[in-house]
């Protein structure tokens, strides 16, 4: 007995793609047609379980298909959804992608109203934010250490190299 | 005006674009804004009328209008960013989920002529609602859809089903064997909740229920040419 997007995976009907990583399929109850399901093969519930690898050649695999229900169906847009936690609608306790097809006046409703929040709510949602972002990006860098890092990249732009350690970066700056 | 943009290279075609799009202002510090995270690649900014507060546009530094023209590169590692800000969120709002949410194309939704991944931190019970209906389709509309899509995935993505041979099941990642199942409230509750309290995450998983099975049927071995109109008919 297996959660239903671990048993879809391992069956053939309606598998659209798959590689070493992940597998897409057509969802039979779908949002809209050509609904695709696209999910790793591990299993995890939400997205911060998963690896950095996982997750980039999660998103490049749907960039990829949703061009091709662009081609395929002539459609006029997708959307490209993941709901992450019970509150945010996740129906089944495995990380997935949506990507879902969008025609004019179809009968999809995916959006909100916006809010307007006072400045002072605003401030303190980015107060609160930006004291965790210190484990965002390259490294997983201390806070003192992130303004070196910027410093560095101010004097050498466009050579970046995207694995390179931010500690070499920093080594850099000696005159 | 028209004329000059028609007359336009696609170099200055896409310096005129830039210089109209508000995020490539916010970018570059012309425009201000509520910076969360920054690197060389993207960008990441609260949107100033959200859906829920903490919503934040991740948006990559150069400007692509839609989804299909970000390189593999640049999609790569905002998806990596929309993971960490995703913790991100979790851990400064204490909330219950969080929603990862791309519009591509103006029918969905998209406001921005520049690409951008929203992440928007999800409380029980708020007035947001990602829930997707569920519309089924019959079994000759699912197959003329799979079809088509499988021919174009085989063309570009290089990926054919083989109907015959059972396909592996098993990634390098997994020592194990694959045994989830899973409660599904508790399972996901208990993740959120060890990330928000910084544990590691250990735990196997605890319980097991039984599942429903569906019902199997054999794939037609016959070739139906695909009917766009059929297909666009789905939709109304």
């Amino acid at each position: 007995m297996e959660c239903p997007i671990c048993q879809k995976l391992k069956e053939n009907k309606n598998k659209i793609y798959e590689d070493e990583l992940v597998t897409a399929f057509l969802k039979d109850k779908s949002a809209s047609p050509g609904h695709i399901i696209l999910a790793p093969k591990k299993h995890a519930p939400i997205i911060e379980n998963y690896d950095d690898k996982i997750v980039s050649h999660i998103f490049v695999i749907a960039n990829k298909l949703s061009s091709i229900l662009f081609e395929t169906l002539q459609i006029h847009g997708t959307n490209i959804l993941v709901n992450n936690g019970l509150a945010a609608g996740q129906d089944v306790p495995h990380f997935h992608l949506n990507i879902i097809p969008r025609m004019e006046n179809d009968s999809l409703k995916l959006d909100w109203t916006p809010k307007q929040l006072a400045e002072d709510e605003m401030k303190t949602a980015e107060l609160k934010l930006t004291q965790f972002t210190g484990n965002v990006g390259n490294a997983k860098q201390q806070k003192t250490e992130t303004i070196e890092v910027k410093e560095a990249e101010t004097i050498g732009n466009g050579d970046e190299d995207e694995e390179e350690n931010y500690l070499i970066k920093h080594l850099h700056r000696i005159p | 005006m028209q004329e000059k943009i028609k007359n336009m290279s696609p170099e200055e075609l896409k310096e005129f674009q830039k210089q109209q799009c508000i995020f490539c202002h916010i970018v570059s510090g012309k425009v201000p804004s509520k910076k969360i995270y920054e690197d060389n690649k993207c960008i990441a900014i609260l949107d100033i009328n959200p859906a829920n507060i903490g919503h934040i546009l991740l948006l990559p530094k150069e400007h692509y209008m839609i989804m299909p023209q970000v390189p593999d590169e640049i999609m790569a590692h905002l998806a990596i960013i929309s993971k960490q800000l995703s913790n991100t969120c979790l851990k400064a709002f204490q909330c219950q989920g969080t929603n990862i949410f791309v519009a591509n194309g103006l029918v969905a939704g998209q406001k921005a002529q520049h690409f951008m991944i929203h992440v928007i931190p999800r409380f029980d019970g708020d007035d947001l609602n990602f829930t997707l209906p569920e519309n089924p389709l019959t079994e000759a509309q699912l197959k003329q859809i799979r079809d088509m899509l499988r021919q174009k995935v085989s063309a570009l993505m290089g990926f054919k089903i083989e109907e015959k041979t059972p396909l592996p099941t098993q990634t390098q990642e997994t020592a194990n064997p694959v045994e989830p199942i899973i409660n599904t409230k508790d399972e996901i509750d208990k993740t959120i909740d060890k990330i928000e309290k910084g544990a590691e995450e250990t735990e196997k998983i605890l319980e097991r229920l039984s599942g429903k099975k569906e019902a199997e049927t054999t794939p037609e071995k016959k070739k139906e040419k695909a009917n766009l109109d059929d297909i666009s008919k789905l939709f109304s």
